[in-house]
C-alpha cells in the first residue's frame, strides 16, 4: 500500500508500506513516537489509527532544538 | 482506532504510562487540571503577582505565556509581561522573535526584549567565535544557557517581577539531571526543582516551571490545539550539545518502558532535596557585577573574563 508522509516543514515523500497503522509507519522510518507526533488532515491522531491507500501523514516534531 | 477515555469519541492523543486516551476537549481539560495541581502543590503563586514569562518564541514558552495569560485573567490581583532574551543567534532567533511577537500582540501581552549584544556585549554567534579562539572549552550552549539566566534575572528583577514563569517541562529537567550526573555537577543538581534559585536571596527573583510535570509532547499538543504551533526552526548550535543526544536516549527508554522519565523525575525531587540539606551553598552577591551569586565572581563575569568582552 502506498501512502504518503512528510516531517512538518519538510518535503512529502510516497512510499510503499506493510504498516496497517500510523505506529506501524512510524517504527519503519525509524521516528520514535516520543519525538513526532502524527497528524492526518491538520487533525492529530493516535498511533493505532488506520492507514489506507494514499493516506497522508504529517509528521509533528516535539523536539525544537533551541 | 482509540477512543477518548472521558467521552468515548476518536481520541487525538494516548498517555501511555497512565494507560488513557483523549479527545481535543478532555485533553485540555486534563492538561489543565494537572498544571493546576502542580502551581498548587509547589506553592507557585500568591494571590497578588507581577508575572515575567520567560519567552524565546519556542512552542514551550509560548505554551506558558498562553496558558499564564489565561489564567491570570480569573485573578485581580494577577499582571503578567514577557520577557525575551535575543542572544544574537542568525537565522534562528530572528525567526521566533517573530513568532514571539504575533502571540504577544494577539494576546494582548507586553513584553520587553533584552540582547546579549546590548548587556553582555557581543552576540552568541561572536561569542562562541571569540571562544574557539581563545581555546575555550564550552559548548555554544553553555554560553548561551549562563547568559541567559544571568540576564533574565537582571531584567525580570527591573521590570518589578515578583515571579518569573519560564517554560522548562518535565523531559527538559529529567535531562538537566541526568546531564549534571555524567557530569559530576552536584552543586547544579542541587539547585534543580519546580520552584528554583537562590531562594530567599535578596535581588533573586523566584523561578516557577509550570510545566515541570508535563512531558514535552503534551506540551506540542497543547500548543496545536490551541493554534499557535510555531515554524520549526532549530538553533545552529543544538546538535553540538550534549543534551541533543542525551535526550534521544531517554526518549527510546520512555518509548519502551512508558513512566521512565516521571520516575526520573521522582529520584531527582529526593536527590536534590537531600544535596541541599546537606550541602547547602551561601549565597553570596558577585564581586564585580553585583548580581546573586553561589560564588564569589558570578559564572556569567567569569565568562565574561575569559571571553575579553564586556
Ligand atoms: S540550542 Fe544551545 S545555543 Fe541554541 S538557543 Fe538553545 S541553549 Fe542556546
Ligand atoms: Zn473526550
Amino acid at each position: 500500500m502506498k501512502v504518503r508522509w512528510r516531517v512538518l516543514g519538510g518535503e512529502w515523500q510516497e512510499t510503499d508500506t506493510e504498516a496497517k497503522t500510523v505506529g506501524e509507519l512510524m517504527a519503519s522510518l525509524g521516528l520514535s513516537a516520543e519525538e513526532y507526533l502524527p497528524s492526518i488532515g491538520g487533525k492529530l491522531v493516535t498511533e493505532d489509527e488506520e492507514l489506507k491507500e494514499g493516506t497522508e501523514v504529517t509528521f509533528i516534531p516535539v523536539v525544537s532544538g533551541g | 482506532m482509540v477512543s477518548c477515555s472521558v467521552c468515548g469519541k476518536p481520541a487525538i492523543y494516548s498517555a501511555k504510562y497512565e494507560g488513557k486516551a483523549y479527545c481535543g476537549e478532555h485533553f485540555l481539560e486534563w492538561f489543565d487540571r494537572r498544571v493546576r495541581k502542580t502551581i498548587r502543590k509547589y506553592r507557585m503563586f500568591g494571590s497578588k503577582e507581577h508575572i515575567v514569562v520567560a519567552v524565546s518564541g519556542g512552542k514551550d514558552s509560548l505554551a506558558a505565556l498562553h496558558y499564564v495569560k489565561k489564567l491570570s485573567k480569573r485573578v485581580p490581583g494577577w499582571t503578567v509581561e514577557a520577557l525575551l532574551i535575543d542572544e544574537g543567534i542568525r537565522g534562528y532567533r530572528d525567526v521566533t522573535v517573530k513568532d514571539f511577537k504575533r502571540c504577544a500582540e494577539e494576546w494582548g501581552v507586553p513584553y520587553r526584549i533584552v540582547s546579549f549584544k546590548e548587556e553582555i556585549g557581543a552576540t552568541l554567534d561572536d561569542i562562541v567565535k571569540k571562544g574557539a579562539e581563545a581555546g575555550l572549552p564550552y559548548q555554544p550552549c553553555t554560553y548561551c544557557g549562563v547568559f541567559r539566566r544571568y540576564l533574565l534575572n537582571k531584567a525580570a528583577r527591573e521590570m518589578g517581577a515578583t515571579v518569573l514563569v519560564t517554560g522548562h517541562n518535565l523531559d527538559d529537567e529529567v535531562q538537566t539531571f541526568m546531564m549534571n550526573i555524567m557530569r559530576h555537577d552536584v552543586e547544579r543538581l542541587a539547585r534543580l526543582g519546580p520552584v528554583t534559585g537562590i531562594s530567599g536571596q535578596e535581588g533573586f527573583v523566584r523561578r516557577v516551571k509550570i510545566f515541570y510535570e508535563v512531558p514535552e509532547k503534551e506540551v506540542v499538543v497543547y500548543s496545536v490545539l490551541n493554534g499557535f504551533f510555531p515554524e520549526f526552526v532549530e538553533c545552529p548550535y543544538a546538535r553540538l550539545g550534549f543534551r541533543w543526544d542525551l535526550r534521544h536516549y531517554i526518549n527510546l527508554l520512555e518509548e519502551k518502558y512508558p513512566g521512565t522519565k516521571y520516575m526520573i523525575l521522582k529520584s531527582l525531587l529526593d536527590i536534590a532535596e537531600a544535596v541541599r540539606k546537606g550541602k547547602g551553598g551561601t549565597p553570596k552577591r558577585c564581586t564585580v557585577c553585583g548580581e546573586p551569586s553561589t560564588k564569589d565572581v558570578c559564572r556569567a563575569c567569569e565568562l565574561k573574563a575569559l571571553l575579553g568582552i564586556g
